[in-house]
């Protein structure tokens, strides 16, 4: 039972509304003990009327008061105001008589800097009596400025963690491409030696063309025969001309076409989506682009025997998964030493869609195989291989909800199966 | 007459290279007459050199069967004296290097090319005087600086030293 020394009569006060209730035969054990109860409650717990006068305070109020008002020491604090100037404002008391309610945050100074900050809740509970409860969150809402400031930072770290995680993406393909790059510039250099060759010849030709229109003028004005045109015919290789030129132009333009596929090809592969850019994407289309790109490398040691299924559009990220295709493919080259086969192979398992890459190459030693996913393990050469190429393969497969496996003989050669789910799941 | 070998994988390549070489002026081959055979194929090109002798061989590097480096050693094997050349878009510094101490190449030229360049350097290599007969001379010359028999030394275009001495030519 609280005694509530410093406050005298409060427990009139408190307790004339519980009395007030009509016909409760055991309303006095009821009344004690809801004051066990709110005597008990660790949270400020106070009642006080229109005056402000304490009519009841908790022993956790005491506590509460003393804080407000430490140099007063034992002196009762019978009125509401003379706790602390702040903790009670007008505003919030006429809100809670009119509304019957109001809760708010309270900050309290006690100068040198010290502040407690308070949550409030006043009541009203009859004519001119309120009811208030109030509790210390200094603490909580310094942890909460804490734990605000520990996860602005941790999201700071995350996004410079994603923002490296890309880079090293990006980097690993533009590696992937640059280990293309040979074969793509021979590829682009033999199209355009011819094409600007021909151009310059085409230019002599022309040229030609035009001295033989001024031979023709001239041997027109001077009235000459046909035995003159024929001379001037052959003498500027007219029939060779006309033989020669279609033929110089079709071939440049084919010419042009090759730089112009090589050129979307590589923008394809090359292109860098917004990662939430999830699409249906025909996975053949993808293959083929990648394909095409890295023909040029594998042209000159390896035959590619494409077997693609009936596949379903597929909710993917197409470039990663491009980049998959291409670090695969490049693995299924260099494993291959002189000449060999490289399969690939589409079909669909249930609601997921398979992708096997084989080839008759060297094989992977089992001691190996286990480290393939590794990130920088490597077995090639120091500057040929990043050792990210699987690992990041592996990432991208996983962001798909898919897996990638890996089974080898060595001296037999090596199939890589990615499983891809048709929808990704919810 | 000068005859011409070239080797590409890619027949628009040939079919420029033969435009290109066509544009050269007889006059400028001292009246000679050129005569250019092509072949996609080096092993083709390869047969083909068992029964005729070349002036002039002009090669890609990058081909499916057998690259350029390989298919001059044997060219050499067959044809000692032949200038080689290489005209090739793949820049990989390993292999040019490759082809200039193994196949000791008298020029390289990248596609895309120069059409002016690549006639020079044709004329140069088979003009008497250029890259064949230099060659041969070459070997006599030295005999001729040690007995001070050189009259007349100069840079050709390409800035190598050409020996010439008047009983020579």
């Amino acid at each position: 039972m609280s005694t509530a020394i410093a406050l005298p009569a409060p427990r009139e006060a408190a307790v004339r509304p519980v009395r007030g209730a009509p016909g409760a035969v055991c309303s006095d054990t009821m009344e004690a003990t809801l004051r066990a109860l709110v005597d008990a409650v660790p949270t400020a717990t106070l009642l006080f009327d229109a005056a402000q006068n304490v009519r009841y305070a908790n022993p956790a109020a005491r506590v509460l008061a003393q804080l407000c008002a430490p140099e007063k020491g034992d002196r009762p604090l019978d009125v509401v105001r003379d706790w602390h100037p702040d903790l009670l404002s007008s505003g919030a008391l006429h809100l809670c008589s009119m509304h019957g309610s109001w809760s708010g945050e309270v900050i309290l100074g006690f100068g040198r800097g010290q502040h407690k900050i308070l949550l409030v809740h006043l009541s009203r509970v009859g004519p001119e009596l309120f009811g208030m409860t109030v509790r210390d969150i200094t603490q909580d809402s310094a942890r909460e400025s804490e734990l605000h400031a520990r996860n602005a930072e941790l999201e700071v770290a995350y996004a410079r963690l994603q923002g490296a995680q890309e880079q090293v993406m990006q980097s690993e393909k533009l590696a992937s491409i640059g280990q293309l790059a040979a074969g793509v510039a021979h590829e682009i250099n033999n199209p355009i030696g011819y094409v600007n060759s021909n151009l310059s010849t085409l230019q002599r030709y022309i040229s030609q063309l035009f001295s033989a229109i001024q031979s023709y003028e001239a041997a027109l004005a001077g009235g000459a025969g046909a035995a003159t045109t024929e001379s001037i015919r052959q003498k500027l290789d007219l029939d060779f001309l006309a033989g020669d030129v279609p033929q110089l132009l079709s071939e440049s333009r084919e010419g042009i076409d090759r730089v112009c596929k090589i050129v979307r090809d590589l923008k394809d592969f090359a292109r860098k989506e917004r990662s939430e850019d999830w699409i249906q994407a025909d996975l053949h289309r993808g293959l083929d682009s990648t394909l095409n790109i890295i023909w040029n490398e594998l042209k000159y040691k390896a035959q590619i025997v494409k077997t693609f299924g009936e596949l379903p559009q597929v909710e993917c990220l197409p470039s990663e998964l491009n980049q998959v295709f291409m670090n695969v493919l490049m693995n299924a080259g260099q494993a291959i030493k002189d000449h060999g086969i490289i399969t690939v192979t589409t079909s669909v398992a249930g609601d997921r869609v398979r992708i096997d890459v084989g080839d008759d190459g060297e094989g992977i030693p089992a001691d190996v195989l286990p480290r393939v996913f590794d990130p920088f393990f490597t077995t090639k050469p120091v500057g040929s291989g990043t050792g990210l190429g699987l690992a990041i393969s592996y990432g991208i497969v996983s962001k798909h909800h898919g897996t990638i496996e890996i089974s080898s003989t060595p001296g037999q050669g090596t199939l890589l199966r990615i499983e891809l789910p048709v929808a990704q799941p919810r | 007459m000068y005859r011409i070998l070239l080797v590409d994988d890619e027949p628009n390549i040939l079919n420029a290279l033969r435009r290109c070489l066509a544009s050269i002026d007889v006059g400028e081959l001292d009246g000679e007459a050129l005569k250019v055979e092509a072949f996609t194929s080096p092993e083709q090109a390869l047969e083909r050199s068992e029964e005729q002798d070349f002036d002039l061989v002009i090669s890609d590097y990058r081909m499916p069967s057998m690259d350029g480096v390989e298919f001059l050693a044997a060219m050499m094997e067959l044809q000692p004296a032949v200038p080689r050349m290489i005209c090739s878009g793949y820049a990989d510094r390993d292999a040019i290097i490759a082809a200039v101490n193994e196949v000791q190449l008298a020029r390289f030229i990248g596609k895309p090319w120069a059409d002016e360049d690549l006639v020079s350097a044709v004329v140069m290599l088979l003009r008497p005087g250029g890259g064949r007969a230099r060659a041969q001379r070459q070997a006599g010359a030295r005999t001729q600086a040690t007995s001070a028999r050189v009259t007349h030394v100069e840079q050709d275009d390409d800035g190598a030293i050409v020996l010439r001495s008047d009983d020579a030519a």
